[in-house]
């Protein structure tokens, strides 16, 4: 059971950071970015598709990210170009636009056949305490908690996290502070694609990544961003790495493993009945 | 020419002219103040200045250059600074955080503290938490934080009690003493009349009067003659 639950160590911390970019650009930018995982996969398709080529994966790894962050801001400009004074409702509207965008182009650019991923550690583990604990999962979960971390003091402490938590408060009056509100933007966004680029990447090997699968990891992640109600990054981490380790544990279960792919989706369903139960979704409003 | 200047500016909302061929002339070292009846046109005109709007024609100069093309951020870093109508704080943020988001030197803690000594012992609280004449103190010690030259100042009185007007209105003649431009709105006429040096009288969209403050003390008549302007007619 244990090991079962270990065993979603890797898909846990990919949720985990998944949820974490989904937290951020909510907060920062007011936006549900629903295409969060579908950048994410493109960027690692990117890799991917580099490495295939015949190009060494550490480099081909940083492009791929690259290409993310691109992507990434690239919506981040439509959003601030277009939609900056449109509501959240919109926004997200838009955002479903651009995941069914980058379907449609990564279905034309990579095709629908799952690609020979290598895992960067090589199925590396160790022993902790009676159980396997392999070198992924050691690093995914360690990378989403340090992520977390990171964000939340840059968030507190540093200039840039006084200007972007300015900034998502009152946009205008930011802007009215000679606050480089375009700059910012750009940034988040950008930042946000090159994480959840990661988290594709370190979750595509123990998968049959094909994109639209890699994709559709937005459905557990939004679930992870949803148990901090899209404002806690720290829930957010909690939730992902739960969320994988009852994955874990559904898969080692026979006659529940079918339905594991429904478990997001009640958690999901659970959570937005609880907030609107206790009326959380009107108090943050 | 170090001002702000406005030459036939029209600016429409919702598709109807609010504000019509406006002249105006804030000079740097002066207090200007703007005054008017509700719904005159007075917050629509420091929205158009600052960028808030975007719909306005005509010609706005900030000491001399153009910036009626500009975003909202790039005419802050000419030196513009705008105080919003309602208190515009960052409500989550500290009171030092909001001060340290206008800010544009390292000492501007210190210069805010030195201005308004009652947020001293609120500088970690949540500005949304500070009362409401705190606040006004805070989000004009904000703007100066940014070292402008010019500020606009929309409504500052409002709803804070008149001991708390009486004592900020002197910290606007010294900041036109140290050579800040200041364009002053005000419903309430007296007090700005007060510190200000030049009025302008802002009716239905149009400037109905121009002349020194000290003038228009004298003259309640002028002023109460520029607000009936703005009645319906049968109110006349
Ligand atoms: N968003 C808007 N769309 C269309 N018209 C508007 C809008 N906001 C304000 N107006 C109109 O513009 C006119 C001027 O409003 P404005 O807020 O500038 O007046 P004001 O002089 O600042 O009044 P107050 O003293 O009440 O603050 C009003 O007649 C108002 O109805
Ligand atoms: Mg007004």
């Amino acid at each position: 059971m244990i090991q079962a639950a270990i065993s979603g160590f890797v898909s846990g911390g990919a949720y985990a950071t998944l949820g974490l970019s989904i937290v951020l650009v909510y907060r920062m930018m007011g936006v549900l970015n629903f295409a969060q995982a579908a950048i994410g996969a493109f960027g690692a398709y990117v890799a991917f598709v580099l490495f295939e080529g015949g190009m060494p994966y550490t480099l081909a790894v940083p492009l791929g990210i690259a290409a993310a962050a691109a992507i990434g801001a690239l919506l981040g400009l439509v959003m601030s170009t277009w939609f900056s004074e449109a509501g959240a409702e919109v926004c997200s509207t838009v955002s479903v636009a651009a995941l069914i965008t980058l379907l449609a182009a990564g279905f034309r650019i990579f095709g629908d056949s799952p690609r020979s991923v290598p895992d960067f550690f090589s199925g590396a583990s160790f022993m902790l305490f009676g159980v396997v604990i392999t070198a992924t999962g050691a690093v995914a979960i360690g990378g989403a908690v340090i992520l977390a971390f990171a964000i939340g003091l840059l968030l507190r402490r540093t200039r840039i996290g006084i200007l972007l938590r300015a900034l998502s408060e009152r946009p205008t009056t930011a802007e009215l502070l000679g606050i480089r509100a375009r700059r910012l933007t750009l940034i988040v966004w950008a930042f946000a694609g090159a994480v959840s680029a990661l988290a594709i990447l370190i979750i595509a090997p123990t998968r049959t990544s094909a994109f639209l699968g890699l994709s559709m990891l937005i459905v557990p992640a939004l679930a992870a961003a949803l148990i901090g109600l899209l404002r806690s990054l720290e829930a957010a981490v909690l939730g992902g790495l739960g969320m994988g380790m009852l994955e874990g544990v559904a898969t080692s279960i026979p006659d529940l493993a079918p339905y594991r792919q429904v478990l997001p989706f009640l958690v999901i369903a659970t959570m937005l009945l609880w907030t609107e139960r206790a009326e959380v979704w009107d108090a943050r409003r | 020419m170090s001002d702000l200047q406005l030459d036939e500016v029209t600016i429409t909302r919702g598709g109807l002219p609010v504000c019509r061929d406006i002249r105006l002339h804030a000079p740097r070292g002066e207090v200007t103040v703007l005054l008017g009846p509700n719904g005159a046109g007075k917050t629509t005109l420091l929205d158009a200045i600052s960028g808030v709007i975007a719909t306005a024609t005509g010609k706005i100069t900030l000491d001399g250059r153009d910036i009626l093309g500009l975003r909202r951020e790039q005419r802050a870093r000419l030196g513009l600074a705008h105080v919003e109508q309602g208190r515009s704080i960052f409500p989550g943020l500290s009171v030092e955080e909001n001060i340290l988001a206008g800010a544009r030197s390292s000492d501007a803690v210190h210069r805010v503290m030195a201005l308004f000594p009652q947020l001293i012992a609120r500088l970690h609280t949540q500005a949304g938490l500070l009362s409401g004449g705190e606040q006004q103190m805070l989000v004009i010690g904000r703007a100066l934080a940014g070292k402008p030259s010019v500020l606009l100042v929309d409504e500052m009185s409002l709803g804070l009690a008149p001991i708390v007007v009486r004592n900020v209105m002197p910290i606007f003649r010294q900041l036109a003493h140290q050579g800040v431009g200041i364009l002053l709105v005000e419903q309430y006429a007296a007090l700005a009349l007060e510190v200000g040096d030049r009025a302008y009288v802002l009716n239905r969209g149009e400037i109905v009067f121009e002349g020194d403050c000290a003038e228009l003390r004298g003259k309640v008549d002028v002023l109460r003659g520029a607000y009936l302007a703005a009645t319906p007619a049968g109110h006349k």
